[in-house]
């Protein structure tokens, strides 16, 4: 099959969506959830390359985008089902199907024009999404995100300077030197796909979308879908820049990555909402995305390739799962409060236990991640610089530390009632636990013969052993330690808002001083001087005899001995 | 066979016999709107036959001889084509537009007499082969938008008006001292004569200054945002589609002839960043729609010199898909803007608000000309504003390219800021909603821009493939 022919389902329901939404009430909540399915069903029609090499590039689909491909649909699809419980509105489900569309395109595109269409595309059904809970926050995710994208495209420009190509079937062919303009080409492209994903700068309107928009938003989109095409586009990547990036790309790269996950460090801290953890979160395990990038970049393509897969895919689908969890907890006990969850774990002991696992995959304990991927980048950034294992040792105590505190919340003895049930949320719940579960148990070994080779040097059991013990010391301090009461007054987004601010009215001022330059001074010089002229004018004899005296000196003085010779 | 050479000359002509056409028929009881109408039509249609013919290859000649070197020289080139195609095009639209927006004044047979002139002007220009024919049509054009915009006849818009004129004529000097230069210099006014010349610097200097002028790029920019006191189809006429891209098409066809000086196009990159940087900025600060969507148009042709000065197969190709792909999409601002203040009687975006639900469908429109003049994908702009990167990723010095990027994202800002506080934002004042947004020839006008905003980029690979070809700027 034609790589675009996934898309063709959920743009065929959102045709039927606009026609039939008025007639039929019900109509969008099936047609989105058909639309994904479908979707789903046809990614594994999609004729790839036929190489078992997963970062082969070609004119068709390189088994890397199908995979990611996959796992687009699938999320999209669990989203959809989730949706049928919390929102009626049509415009979601018409931005569920939306979001599906643009998303696959971007992935099964075979050229960087085609995957920029559908990349930015995002930004409309984004915007869509957000627009009738908060048009504020649409308007900064909106924002950001476009801002993500124009730094995104500029480097595009650039990489074409480098290799005459946007073409993805002659990068394996191409081979040249990286100029200063290729660098800044890395540097751009890869703030672009990550910033896709919410890394620092670009985190800020995460929390406030995840904090107002249903949970089937937030576990489809940011946590999932845009996660996912950063990782797509870093695989790109890969291909492109593999023999030739100099050590100056990975200080840039591990420098992104501390400070992301510094920014959602400080954050978390100070949660007092499930859904606002899970969203400092999806930050946090970007920012370790992007370190791990840093710190092994490009050592090992295939290592390079299965660390962004792992990080993409699994994560992805556990922070899904937990916000599926989160939106499963706000349907049956309206909120997502930890004040008001406590108790709530002998009521949802499903939900309770799910939520404890994909902690425990966030937090990168050993065997509850695949690949052991969290304990290579343990291990990788150790080797790299001894004092960098600080930084993912502090996001593993972090997570750890403030997922204890929800889970303490959870068990704390107290009477509640139990509130409604829902299947079809349990259902969801269910089956995005599965990839966990996938992931963890299965598909690991599937790939141990590539992983082998790559975990020979590494000595895995004192890193499993190290974070253990940091997870053991987050959970202990957990018990007795209360979580910082501090206020974070200023974010990125404000203080660059800010600048823009100041940044205009000055521009502006220059704009309205060249107006006046050009317009109204010259125009009251104008006036002056007609003005004394016309006065000069007026008709009578002494007036005229005055001039008439003062041209004749004037000339007498022009002609005589001080003036023309 | 088809005389194209006298196609050529239609479409100069007609325009001309149009406007002289409305006060006679006016006497005779016929609609000066309908007539205004026809001729743009008719413009059009040649206008697009001559750029399907000159796509062949075939590039029709017709010259009279002048003294003084001042041959009345036409040549039909790819260029002028497909420049006289997408301004004729859009006047057709904004022509259809005042049919509703210009129903009963007194002053409604001189407002398409002087729209009409300016078509012809227009189109004599583009065609134009010699220095001479262009300064004279370019002050045709300069003298019909002091008429139009001076259309309301309040002091302020009479002051308003002065000031468009006296600063475009300001600049036609400077074009009229670069062709005394020029042939005092090369001994030849006429560029086919000087393809492959070159021309003294302040020659060069002062075509710069000419364009600038008339495409009002900082420090003559003023004059654009003033001249939005003009009725919404004469902003949208000559600001966003037609007068304003007479500068850098001037600019972009004599240098096609004559060798530009790198130096001079340095300059033209750097003046037209900061250009676009400051409009973006002063976008972001105004208030009324209309000064607005106006500056919005400094700050986009800061991009379109900014290909034309990369020059090259692929910046002039970037530079005509933007100035097809902002045609479009800014000509539906404009006639928006005009809808909008029809209904709510203010320009002063403040006392708006909520207009997404009285007035859907302009919202939609509006939201789809924004998003093409943002570069968003799937729409035009984007396709333009990627052109234009690409072009300038392999020429244009980095801190250009910087200084565009942060345009870029001004533009982004401004326009979702006027489309929040328009259409999203808590209403100021209770607007009802009515059957009708506005007369259905304004609907149409605009609904036939936002939708050709979207089909310019699903198809973008035609006006792409035209311009690639013609100009050698295929990727």
């Amino acid at each position: 099959m034609i790589p675009f022919f996934p898309l063709v389902f959920p743009l065929a329901c959102i045709v039927f969506l606009l026609a039939f939404k008025k007639y039929m009430p019900n109509t969008p909540k099936f047609l989105a959830f058909a639309g994904t399915t479908l979707s789903l069903v046809a990614v594994f029609t999609v004729q790839g390359t036929e190489s078992l090499k997963i970062f082969q590039d070609g004119v068709l689909p390189t088994p890397f985008a199908l995979a990611i491909a996959v796992f687009i649909a699938f999320f999209a699809t669990l989203a959809a089902l989730a949706a049928l419980r919390e929102t009626k509105s049509p415009s979601f489900y018409f931005n569920i199907l939306l979001s599906t569309a643009f998303a696959l395109g971007a992935v099964l595109s075979n050229n960087f024009i085609m995957m920029l269409l559908f990349w930015e595309g995002l930004l409309i059904s984004l915007y869509l999404f957000i627009l009738p809970i908060n048009a504020k926050t649409a308007l900064k995710a909106f924002l950001i995100n476009a801002a993500g994208d124009v730094v995104l495209l500029v480097g595009i420009c650039l990489f074409y300077l480098q290799n005459g190509t946007l073409d993805f079937t002659f990068f394996a062919k191409t081979n040249t030197l990286l100029t200063s303009s290729g660098l800044w080409a890395f540097i751009l492209m890869f703030t672009g796909a990550v910033a896709k994903a919410g890394a620092f700068p670009f985190h800020n309107w995460i929390e406030p979308a995840a904090m107002q928009m249903p949970a089937s938003f937030t576990a489809m989109l940011p946590a999932a879908i845009e996660k996912l095409l950063a990782v797509f586009l870093m695989g790109k990547m890969f291909l492109i820049f593999f023999p030739i990036l100099p050590a100056t790309a990975k200080v840039f790269v591990c420098a992104l990555g501390i400070i992301t996950i510094a920014v959602a460090a400080i954050n978390m801290l100070v949660f007092k909402d499930i859904k606002q953890l899970l969203a400092w979160n999806i930050v946090m395990q970007i920012g370790l995305l992007v370190l791990g990038m840093g710190v092994h970049i490009f050592d090992h393509l295939l290592h390079d390739t299965l660390f962004v897969l792992n990080h993409g895919i699994f994560k992805a689908a556990l922070l899904a799962c937990a916000f599926f969890t989160a939106g499963a907890f706000k349907l049956y006990f309206g909120s997502t409060d930890i004040e008001e969850l406590k108790g709530t774990a002998r009521h949802a002991p499903l939900m309770t236990f799910v939520l404890f696992i994909c902690a425990l995959g966030l937090s990168g304990l050993s065997f509850v991640d695949i690949f052991f991927m969290p304990s290579a980048l343990v291990a990788d950034t150790y080797a790299a610089m001894p004092i960098l294992i600080i930084i993912p040792a502090l996001a593993a105590f972090i997570t750890m530390f403030t997922f204890a505190k929800v889970f303490f919340a959870l068990l704390v003895k107290k009477s509640r009632a139990k509130a409604e049930g829902s299947h079809i949320y349990n259902t969801v719940v269910f089956l995005s636990f599965l990839p966990v579960l996938f992931f963890t148990f299965g598909f690991e070994f599937s790939l141990e013969p590539f992983l082998a080779p790559h975990f020979a040097g590494i000595n895995l059991s004192w890193v499993s052993i190290f974070n253990i013990l940091v997870l053991l010391l987050a959970l202990a301090l957990a018990v007795k330690v209360k979580l910082p009461s501090y206020k974070i007054k200023h974010n990125t987004y404000t203080i660059t808002i800010e600048a823009i601010t100041v940044f205009t009215k000055w521009l502006y001022k220059i704009d309205r001083f060249m107006d006046k330059l050009i317009d109204t001074w010259p125009s009251a010089i104008v006036k002056k001087i007609s003005l004394f002229f016309s006065r000069a004018h007026r008709g009578n004899t002494p007036q005229y005899l005055l001039w008439a005296i003062l041209g004749l000196l004037i000339f007498a003085a022009l002609v005589s001995d001080w003036g023309i010779k | 066979m088809f005389d194209i050479t006298g196609l050529m000359i239609f479409t100069v002509l007609f325009p001309f016999v149009g406007a002289l056409l409305i006060p006679i028929l006016k006497h005779f009881k016929l609609d000066s709107g309908k007539v205004a109408l026809f001729t743009a039509a008719g413009t059009f249609v040649s206008a697009f036959l001559l750029c399907y013919y000159v796509s062949f290859g075939l590039f029709p000649v017709y010259r009279i001889p002048m003294p003084l070197g001042m041959d009345f020289h036409l040549l039909g080139d790819a260029m002028s084509a497909f420049m006289a195609a997408a301004a004729s095009f859009l006047s057709f639209i904004i022509m259809y537009y005042s049919q509703g927006y210009i129903k009963e004044s007194a002053y409604k047979a001189e407002f398409y007499f002087a729209a009409m002139l300016f078509l012809g002007a227009m189109m004599g220009l583009v065609f134009s082969a010699n220095l001479a024919w262009i300064f004279v049509f370019w002050e045709i054009t300069a003298l019909c938008s002091w008429r139009l915009v001076g259309y309301f006849r309040a002091d302020s818009d009479i002051a308003k008006a002065n000031k468009t004129f006296l600063i475009t004529v300001f600049g036609a000097l400077f074009l009229f001292l670069a062709l005394v230069a020029i042939a005092n210099s090369n001994g030849t006014i006429d560029l086919t004569e000087l393809r492959g010349a070159t021309i003294p610097f302040y020659a060069t200097l002062f075509i710069i200054l000419a364009a600038f002028s008339k495409s009002a790029i900082f420090p003559f920019s003023s004059w654009l945002p003033d001249a939005g006191v003009a009725p919404s189809p004469v902003t949208a006429l000559l600001h966003a589609a037609v007068l304003v891209k007479i500068g850098v098409f001037a600019f972009a066809k004599i240098f096609t002839f004559i060798i530009l000086d790198i130096t001079a196009a340095e300059l033209v990159m750097y003046v037209a960043a900061i250009s676009s940087l400051i409009a973006g900025a002063a976008a972001l600060k105004e208030t009324n729609i209309k000064r607005v969507i106006a500056y919005s148009t400094i700050s986009q042709l800061g991009f379109i010199f900014f290909a034309i000065a990369i020059g090259g197969g692929l910046g002039t190709t970037a530079a005509f898909l933007f100035i097809l792909m902002h045609g479009v999409a800014k000509g539906g601002l404009f006639l928006c803007a005009g809808i909008i203040e029809h209904k709510t009687h203010t320009k002063d975006i403040t006392k708006m608000g909520g207009l997404a639900k009285v007035m859907p469908i302009t919202a939609l429109a509006f939201g789809f000309c924004a998003l093409s003049v943002m570069g968003i994908p799937p729409f035009g702009g984007f396709f333009s504003k990627f052109m234009v990167f690409l072009a300038a990723a392999g020429e244009a010095p980095t801190m250009a390219i910087v200084l565009f990027a942060f345009a870029a994202l001004l533009t982004l800002a401004y326009l979702t800021r006027l489309f929040h506080i328009v259409f999203i934002a808590s209403p100021k004042q209770n607007f009802t909603k009515s059957k009708h947004e506005a007369p259905h020839q304004m609907m149409i006008s605009v609904s036939v821009l936002a939708i050709l905003s979207l089909l310019l980029g699903l198809f973008v690979q035609w006006p792409l493939g035209y311009l690639s070809t013609m100009f050698g700027g295929a990727l």
